[in-house]
């Protein structure tokens, strides 16, 4: 009987898998133009609030997209091309 | 404090060992012992350079002057990078894929390498980047007075010459040692990478005074910011969002940016990491700017110019070391940018304006490589130098009285016209040269007027009654409130303005235009960018029996079983398929290539492994090659049917020589035969008349007159076949002469008379018109009539025998038909009417030879008419056309005058 060598399966779903984490990638600066561009903190009360808490809210949230975008690259790294 | 002399001095130290440290790593590099040179570490340090005087001495005026809206210039950046996997990956892959040098060759590369839009982009970035020189010129040169006491001596536009020669000679050392566009300069990105953590030490180590050595920590320092930084009800303003846009822009748009993120890029992997690097840097770079913007406005008197907090808040605490530091910082953010600002506009200048100018000027000799190189160091020299007039130009000129923050969004908003452009050649197919074109001058020409030239306030080029009142006192066209719009801020209106003008132009020409055949090549490389050669990869979802029938469909049996039983050996199997290694993949894709093109392999095995990595480049290649296949496909066919009529052709002609010759036998074998009878006849009778002595004068008058017959019916016979000889070759001579067509018709009869009269046949005729007249061989045609009349007479056995003849004139021909009422011609002989020699029974009875209607056919032919039988029921009936004016043919000579 002729041996059937297969090749490994389930690669249509780790295909998936790939391109839903690359998705998750614009999702990021999509998050960061809602809260930096658009009037939602000022909605949530954060103009009309003091400098401090201004500025306090503002490198908080900046800081958590960074984090956010250091998470990212670290799911990435299957897709990011090592040369 | 220190001196004039003693901070040049430590300028220059700082610069030594800047030099030391860019020349240890070019060493390193040229040797390739520095793997650390090439490290996400250093990339992102040196995108840093986005951090100049602007960022380090105006973020702090502007947030002294503006609250957060400086962070704006840091925010815009962020989301550009957090964002990196769908714009800066595409910019940076494409730069390798196509080794682009600059913004410029990447926009004039997209747009089908049209060298005039790379001359305008780099004009336009030369003209946008001189504010921001301008920018650092004035930073240093505030920095410089306010930290060395005894400047009083020097005025601030000396200083700032002084400091443009020293920038000027100091980039040129550094930044034009090699002349290869595409090279990365480690020398440079290492000591830049230097200047990065020293300006943001230095911005910290100020900061940590401020909040803990001035104030009672962070609590402490924002608690003052009430009293002294204005705060506006409203957090997102239209102006924030603008700023926030230019900022993210510039990361793209400016020259030495695209330098350091795409040209300087040497992995992929080293982006993923900025991204949230980058972010980092700039995060720890603004997060002391308040704490010293609210410090320097507490602690100094108002008269302090906040863009030199950072130095004069340690100064004026005599902390001359961390004062130092801080100069150093700003030295840092300042140079940094200029060389490498100064490295990327040079490269774009002697690129794409220098030399296609030099190659026009020598294109009658053949120059040596070193005449290039030469040609292009002395170009970016000289561009280097002219950069830092330009600047130092505009410092003198806006008199250096704009703040520091103004003055960069000028340049922001200038070098941002290249954004639709950029954007839309990267993600839209349909962009055309044309469009960019049109938007980057119309943006650029918007963005000068209503931003650009006002900064001069009245200095150059627009009076400041032009910008009250608007050219000829047009109001609508206020530099400032164009169109009567009212919008406060000039930044935000004219960046509306520009951007708006520039996107729906270069949108509306592009629809309008059609892109030329290399712009569309580059809209699908550039659209769907591919790095290296990842094609496929083993272990993917398929097996290597699909692989072994997908092989015998494309290469045949034979040869699918001879490819994998050699793999399979080399695998060591002696039995069985092989294992699908990368190796038998790539190999696999090579064979398929051989036949059904690279593209359509590549897809194939694509399919075949589900790996979809079917890029639209592939669909393109697919196409074209499915299109060349096609082509080849309808030459063949066309090719086939070309040789298909060929050969038919061939065939007809062969029967026809076939025929003729069979004719030929059969007209020989005829003539002899006619020949032969009355020859056998005359030998007889001449026979007899010689070998009998005693005959009867009777019987010899007989035999006699049987010979002269015989003789008569023979040179007759002779005088057909010769006649029908000159009359087939078309050797007939025709005499042509005006007759009517009742003169004719009456020849006829009149030769036929006797012989109808015999035959009791009564002859009609019908001519209409009567006056009807032609011109031609009256002779032949009177003979052809002859030969219809007497056969009808001879063969239209009827009781009451009746030859009609009718005669009318149809368009420029004459119609004769000769009919009789006899029996007519069987069907199964018609075809043989007009053969040589064809007589049926009736007619061999008769004495014909069966030459008269050949005869009559031909003459027909060379009077230039026709002559058939018409099949009717009842008797006979031929049909002559005759042209009415016969004409005669001119030789060719003749003809052609």
């Amino acid at each position: 009987m002729t041996e059937k060598p297969r090749i490994s399966e389930g690669a249509s779903v780790l295909a998936r898998k790939a391109r839903k984490r690359a998705e998750l990638a614009f999702f990021i600066p999509v998050l960061g133009c809602l809260i930096f561009l658009s009037p939602l903190l000022d909605a949530l009360g954060f103009g009309a609030t003091s400098l401090a808490r201004q500025f306090l809210a503002i490198f908080f949230l900046w800081g958590a997209l960074i984090a956010l975008a250091f998470m990212l690259r670290r799911i990435l790294s299957q897709e990011i091309e090592e040369d | 404090m220190l001196g004039f002399n003693g901070l040049v001095t430590i300028c220059l130290v700082y610069v030594g060992i800047l030099f030391l440290v860019a020349g240890w790593a070019d060493r390193r590099a040229r040797k390739g012992t520095a793997s650390f040179l090439s490290s996400p570490i250093i990339y992102t340090l040196s995108i840093s350079v986005y951090c100049t005087g602007w960022t380090f001495y105006g973020a702090v005026g502007s947030a002294a002057r503006n609250g957060l809206e400086f962070v704006t210039i840091y925010l815009g950046p962020t989301l550009v990078f957090v964002g990196w996997w769908w714009l800066l990956r595409r910019l940076v892959r494409i730069g390798r894929t196509q080794r682009i040098t600059s913004i410029a060759d990447l926009i004039s590369s997209r747009y089908g390498n049209n060298n005039l839009l790379a001359v305008i982009v780099t004009l336009l970035c030369v003209i946008g980047s001189t504010p921001y020189i301008a920018l650092q010129l004035k930073s240093l040169t505030l920095s410089f007075s306010i930290f060395a006491a005894d400047t009083d001596g020097l005025s601030p536009s000396i200083i700032g010459f002084w400091l443009a020669v020293g920038l000027a000679l100091f980039t040129i050392v550094f930044g034009t040692r090699s002349i290869d566009a595409n090279e990365r300069h480690h020398g440079v990105v290492t000591a830049i990478a230097l200047e990065a953590v020293v300006k943001m030490a230095a911005l910290l180590a100020v900061g940590v005074f401020v909040v803990w050595g001035l104030s009672d920590g962070p609590a402490d320092i924002l608690s003052k910011a009430p009293d002294v930084i204005n705060q506006s009800d409203t957090l997102i303003t239209p102006r924030w969002v603008t700023l926030t846009f230019l900022a993210a822009t510039a990361i793209i748009c400016l020259p030495r940016m695209f330098q350091v993120v795409v040209v300087e890029n040497t992995a992929e992997a080293h982006l993923a990491t900025a991204s949230w690097a980058f972010p980092l840097y700039l995060f720890f770079m603004s997060l002391f700017v308040l704490p010293i913007a609210i410090g320097g406005s507490t602690f100094l008197p108002a008269s302090a110019n906040p863009d030199l907090f950072v130095v004069s808040l340690p100064l004026a605490f005599d902390q001359f070391g961390l004062a130092t530091l801080a100069f150093l910082g700003g030295f840092s953010a300042a140079t940094s940018m200029v060389i490498v600002a100064a490295i990327a506009l040079s490269t774009m200048i002697s690129t794409h304006i220098v030399l296609p100018l030099w190659i026009r000027a020598n294109q009658d000799r053949n120059p040596q490589s070193d005449d290039v190189r030469s040609m292009l160091l002395v170009a970016r020299r000289i561009s280097i130098i002219g950069i830092l007039a330009l600047g130092y130009l505009y410092y003198t000129l806006t008199d250096g009285t704009a703040a520091l923050a103004s003055i960069g969004l000028i340049a922001f908003l200038g070098v941002a016209q290249l954004l639709p452009s950029i954007l839309g050649g990267l993600f839209w197919n349909n962009a055309t040269r044309h469009g960019a074109i049109t938007g980057i001058l119309s943006g650029f020409a918007i963005w000068a007027y209503t931003l650009f030239l006002p900064s001069f306030e009245g200095r150059l080029l627009l009076t400041e009654a032009v910008l009250q009142n608007g050219p000829f006192r047009i109001a609508w066209l206020r530099p400032e409130a164009l169109f009567g719009s009212n919008i406060e801020d000039p930044l935000v209106h004219a960046t509306l303005f520009s951007i708006g003008v520039n996107a729906l132009l270069f949108i509306t020409v592009s629809l309008l235009s059609v892109p030329s055949a290399s712009e569309r090549l580059q809209a699908v490389r550039m659209v769907s960018p591919r790095v290296g050669e990842p094609r496929f990869r083993a272990g993917e979802a398929t097996t290597v029996e699909d692989l072994y029938i997908l092989a015998q469909r494309i290469l045949g049996r034979q040869e699918a079983k001879a490819f994998f039983e050699q793999f399979a050996a080399a695998q060591g199997r002696q039995t069985g398929l092989p294992s699908p290694t990368d190796d038998l993949m790539r190999s696999l894709e090579r064979e398929l290539a051989g036949t059904v093109g690279s593209a359509t392999a590549h897809a194939m095995l694509a399919q075949a492994v589900g790996s979809e990595d079917l890029s639209f480049e592939d669909l393109f290649a697919m196409a074209d090659e499915t299109a060349e296949i096609m082509e080849y496909s309808q030459e063949l066919e066309l090719r086939s049917r070309e040789l298909a009529d060929t050969a038919a052709k061939l065939r007809l002609v062969n029967q026809k020589l076939t025929d003729l010759s069979a004719q030929k036998d059969a007209f020989l074998s005829q003539v002899s035969h006619e020949l032969r009878t009355p020859m056998t006849s005359i030998r007889a009778f001449a026979e007899i008349l010689r070998d009998t002595s005693k005959m009867k004068a009777t019987d010899q008058r007989r035999f006699a007159s049987i010979i002269l017959d015989e003789s008569v019916r023979l040179t007759r016979l002779l005088d057909e076949i010769l006649d029908l000889s000159f009359l087939e070759s078309g050797s007939a001579k025709l005499n042509i002469s005006k007759m009517s067509m009742v003169s004719v018709v009456n020849k006829a009869l009149l030769a036929t008379e006797a012989l109808a009269d015999g035959a009791g046949v009564t002859i009609l005729t019908d001519i209409r018109p009567k006056t009807l007249r032609l011109e031609t061989d009256v002779d032949r045609l009177s003979q052809v009539l002859i030969n219809l009349v007497s056969n009808a007479v001879k063969y239209g056995e009827a009781k009451t025998p009746i030859v009609k003849i009718t005669a009318r004139l149809k368009s420029t021909d004459v119609v004769v038909s000769v009919s009789d009422n006899g029996p007519g011609i069987p069907a199964q002989h018609q075809h043989l009417i007009f053969e040589k020699f064809a007589r049926f029974t009736s007619q061999h009875e008769k004495g014909s030879a069966g030459l008269g209607l050949a005869i009559s056919k031909e003459i027909m032919r060379n009077l230039g008419g026709d002559l058939r039988y018409l099949a009717k029921p009842v008797g006979a009936t031929f049909q002559l056309t005759v042209p009415q004016r016969r004409v005669v043919e001119q030789p060719a000579a003749i003809a052609a005058q």
